[in-house]
């Protein structure tokens, strides 16, 4: 629900000022912001709901003007009218369409809830409901600013569990910034005690000895540190990784429909990774080198505060130009990030379809084509050396001021005896060691956005809500009759663009219904609304009497099969395909099953017989071995309900006849819904549903439909004179 | 029931021919025999095809079969499946990309080319690898823990 907590008070008054007097208008329900005026300009808009009322305000030149204002109950209809590059909402008022507002596709998802909303208040005859809307659960928003410190908070639940563990790694890290600033110290000591003055030169080998120590203790300290930070670090990874890839297999279809692949990828392999940067490179470098930095810096002013006060000057100037080199160089990280990735995109597509490029005889063009992109990330990774190599040296000079600063300064001291010799070189010593923590501390101050929006976007994924298993109100339904109803379905995967419309059908168990129509008008996505990939808008789908809304997600879908036109194989052996659905199948119902998908002759000559891997998505094998691999899947799955999409692929007779064997087998005793492209199928089922632009034209048997010369009549005959033509036989 | 009872199957061979099959009395000639696990479950789930490698049928537990006809089962199998097994490992180098394992096997010592490590070399189950080469011989370690020390050491490097 897009509720806008804080609507400025004038904006209150106007909106006020546009509900008519006498009623009792209650609360504002809630309100809406889009970003376009009605005439196109960027600009807000604002919808504002009461139980009763509508009201649309417009902003222009920073005033808020009220542009419309309608009584819920004079609206008959409302409708989001697809524009390009923008939406609007339209209202049917008396028999008038009102265009109410427009908006970019930045808000659509805001304005879809919003229409919910009120097409809700509304009622599906126009009257109105005046019950509160149900509030959904609040999806935290990840991408904003502020929504980083709340990053931070997961960060710490993460590392919960291992708290002991990070406190331990990080007073090693404190010590080992302790044990840093003694060998200065003892040098000190070392020239002017010992070297200079000699008096104590009996004590040589002591402070070396000493020294050896402090090296020592400060490595095996530092490879502590590390290894605990590491091994903590790389757990942290993996815990982020391990929520990642068990959201991801709970996620609806949907939640995919909208991501790219590749993009989820890289939240698994990369930015989960950022998790372990933060807690073994940042937060202990934050701490060690801050300590540092503290430290070294109440040691300078012990020594000298004169000395310590010439060495803070060139702090400012450090902190300037390493922010400033950072922020420039990210543009050019940026590029190269960029160029790096379309050379991989094109990479991968020239080896995927390689078969493809060497028919078409292209592969000069194809290897110019990667050449410049190659040019292109080598341009962009030589912009960054170019740079980086010219301003170290440069920031290496700045440093280098303090020490110069110093020695001038340091050398007057020690002449006038007001600083002796150890004294100064320890401070020099202090000063190499001091630079070098405030660039990195100022360094990590820009890393930080890059990696917390890794993180966010990790967490986003986390966060994501996933599908609903088991629903509230549940009904227990072990084994399906297979009995199915569709009542008044409706349903679009856009919110009031209807892919299918008013969808009526009564299946009976064992029955085979056959789904045909043009391509787009609707029978893949009312398979999809089956499986419950997607739940109906309006209308239900019932399983013996049960709404599958009622049901539980895996006891439905462990009794729903579903044969692919192009069945999915994983990598893996040809077994371990066949026994996808039940894992619990012997080698024998295995064998049984393919056998009875005509799969099992060629699976035993394969040379591994049901050893053999598939391949990634069962390359190695054919289009008709594979679909015969996924028949057998049903098989051993043995559902109630099969939904099968028909290959439209023609492959050759005998694999054709193997395959509508197989599929004959498989159907048996099953109630079926079948995308049916073959004659010989059509003529099989025992009723056809004809649809055309997602809504139902004709139901019937297969004669009882070319009597009627209607839909299906002009259908055949079309695949008859394509069948002719191609000559396949249907 | 899709498998053949092993009592109405019968083998024999004469003078180094392919085999003999008999099922229920039906007398196929030359026949090949295959496993249908051969990776997962060696021992058991035999197929039979007739010499134009027709399918005739499959034996689940050929152990339940005639001796003859389980020693022929047997010899056929070694027959048709050349996978030299690995008792030692004696050296490892990589060169440019490719690497050559020296080994000792059940067959004899042999060098075996690798091109790629990770399609090459697949741990079927703890413990037991096949080994694929270049040119598509396989090898197989069937217990890790057999091997000597050194051995495993260089192959616990590769998986």
């Amino acid at each position: 629900m897009p509720l806008i907590n804080k609507i400025p008070s004038e904006l209150t008054h106007l909106i006020r000022s546009g509900l008519p007097a006498g009623e009792d208008h209650g609360d504002l329900l809630f309100a809406c912001k889009t970003d376009l005026a009605p005439d196109g300009r960027i600009d807000e808009s604002m919808l504002a709901v009461t139980r009763r009322h509508l009201v649309v305000a417009t902003r222009s030149d920073g005033a808020w003007t009220l542009t419309h204002s309608l009584s819920l109950a004079k609206i008959d209809g409302l409708t989001v009218e697809p524009l390009v590059g923008a939406s609007a909402l339209v209202a049917e008022v008396d028999g008038k369409s009102i265009r109410l507002l427009r908006y970019t596709h930045a808000v659509a998802q805001d304005m879809t809830d919003a229409v919910e909303s009120l097409l809700h208040l509304i009622g599906p005859d126009g009257s109105t409901d005046h019950t509160e809307p149900v509030a959904e659960e609040p999806v935290p928003d990840w991408s904003s600013r502020e929504a980083h410190l709340r990053t931070f908070g997961r960060l710490w639940s993460f590392c919960l569990p291992h708290w002991r563990k990070l406190v331990i790694a990080m007073v090693v890290t404190v010590a080992a910034s302790a044990i840093d600033l003694l060998p200065p110290y003892l040098t000190m000591i070392l020239v002017d005690q010992v070297l200079v003055d000699q008096s104590m030169f009996i004590w040589l080998p002591t402070i070396v000895a000493l020294l050896a120590v402090s090296r020592i203790v400060h490595t095996g300290v530092t490879i502590i540190s590390g290894r605990m930070l590491a091994v903590l670090g790389d757990r942290l990874a993996y815990d982020a990784r391990s929520e990642l890839l068990n959201v991801l297999q709970l996620l609806p279809l949907k939640y995919y429909d909208m991501q790219q692949t590749g993009g989820l990828m890289a939240r698994i392999a990369r930015d989960a990774k950022s998790i372990h940067y933060f807690w073994i490179d940042f937060a202990p470098q934050v701490v060690q080198q801050g300590l540092l930095v503290i430290g070294m810096t109440a040691v300078l002013f012990y020594l000298n505060w004169e000395l310590a006060l010439l060495v803070l000057i060139p702090i400012p100037a450090i902190i300037f130009a390493s922010v400033h080199i950072k922020r420039y160089l990210m543009w050019f990280y940026g590029r190269s990030w960029d160029s790096w990735a379309t050379f991989f995109e094109r990479v991968n597509d020239a080896l995927a379809g390689i078969r493809v490029v060497k028919i078409f005889a292209q592969e000069k063009r194809q290897s110019r084509d990667m050449q410049l992109e190659n040019e292109k990330v080598f341009t962009a990774e030589r912009n960054i050396h170019v740079r980086s190599r010219t301003v170290r040296p440069l920031l290496a000079f700045l440093v280098s001021v303090g020490g110069l600063l110093v020695l001038w300064y340091g050398g007057l001291l020690v002449q006038s005896n007001a600083m002796t010799i150890g004294m100064l070189v320890a401070f020099l010593l202090y000063l190499a060691m001091f630079y070098s923590p405030v660039q990195q501390l100022t360094g990590m101050a820009d890393w930080i956005p890059e990696m917390m929006t890794a993180i966010t976007r990790t967490f986003e994924v986390i966060d994501s809500p996933i599908e609903e298993y088991t629903p509230a109100g549940i009904v227990d339904v072990p084994r399906f009759e297979g009995r199915l109803q569709l009542q008044d379905v409706n349903f679009g995967y856009v919110a009031h663009q209807p892919v299918l419309k008013g969808i009526n059908l009564h299946v009976e168990p064992g029955e085979m219904i056959g789904l045909v129509g043009h391509s787009g008008a609707g029978k893949s996505t009312l398979i999809k609304l089956m499986c419950r990939f997607y739940d109906v808008d309006d209308g239900r789908i019932l399983i013996d009497g049960t709404d599958v809304r009622r049901m539980d997600l895996t006891q439905l879908r462990s009794q729903i099969g579903y044969v692919e036109q192009d069945p999915f194989l994983f990598s893996g052996s040809v077994a371990d395909n066949i026994r996808f659905g039940n894992q619990e199948a012997s080698r024998e119902e295995i064998i049984e099953a393919a056998i009875n998908a005509n799969a099992h002759e060629f699976i035993v000559k394969l040379p591994d017989g049901y050893d053999t891997p598939v391949g990634e998505r069962g390359g190695r094998l054919s289009g008709g071995e594979r679909q015969r691999v996924a028949i057998a899947r049903a098989i051993l799955h043995d559902p109630r309900i099969l939904i099968l999409d028909e290959p439209t692929s023609a492959l050759d007779l005998e694999t054709e006849k193997k395959i509508q064997e197989a599929l004959g087998r498989l159907m048996e005793g099953r109630t079926t819904l079948a995308i049916a492209h073959r004659l010989s199928t059509l003529r099989d089922a025992d009723r056809l549903l004809v649809l055309k632009n997602g809504e139902p034209v004709e139901l019937g048997t297969h004669e009882e439909l070319l009597d009627r010369q209607g839909e299906y009549y002009r259908l055949v005959q079309l695949h008859t004179n394509v069948s002719s033509i191609v000559g396949v036989e249907g | 029931m899709s498998f053949l009872d092993p009592a109405a199957v019968h083998l024999e061979r004469r003078d180094d021919q392919p085999p003999t099959l008999s099922i229920a009395g039906d007398l196929f000639f030359s026949v090949k025999i295959r496993q249908a696990f051969p990776l997962s479950r060696e021992s058991r789930y035999i197929t039979f095809f007739d010499q134009d490698d027709e399918y005739l049928g499959i034996l689940a537990d050929p152990s339940s079969c005639d001796e003859e006809t389980g020693r022929i089962i047997r010899d056929e199998i070694e027959w048709r499946y050349f996978r030299p097994r690995i008792t030692r490992i004696v050296e490892m180098e990589g060169r440019g990309g490719t690497s050559l394992f020296s080994v000792e096997t059940d067959r004899g010592d042999v060098k075996i080319p690798m091109r790629d490590l990770r399609e090459g070399m697949v741990e079927l189950a703890p413990g037991r690898i096949l080994i694929t080469d270049e040119n598509g011989n396989r090898y197989e370690i069937s217990d890790l823990d057999r091997l000597d020390r050194r051995s495993r050491r260089l192959i616990r490097r590769l998986i």
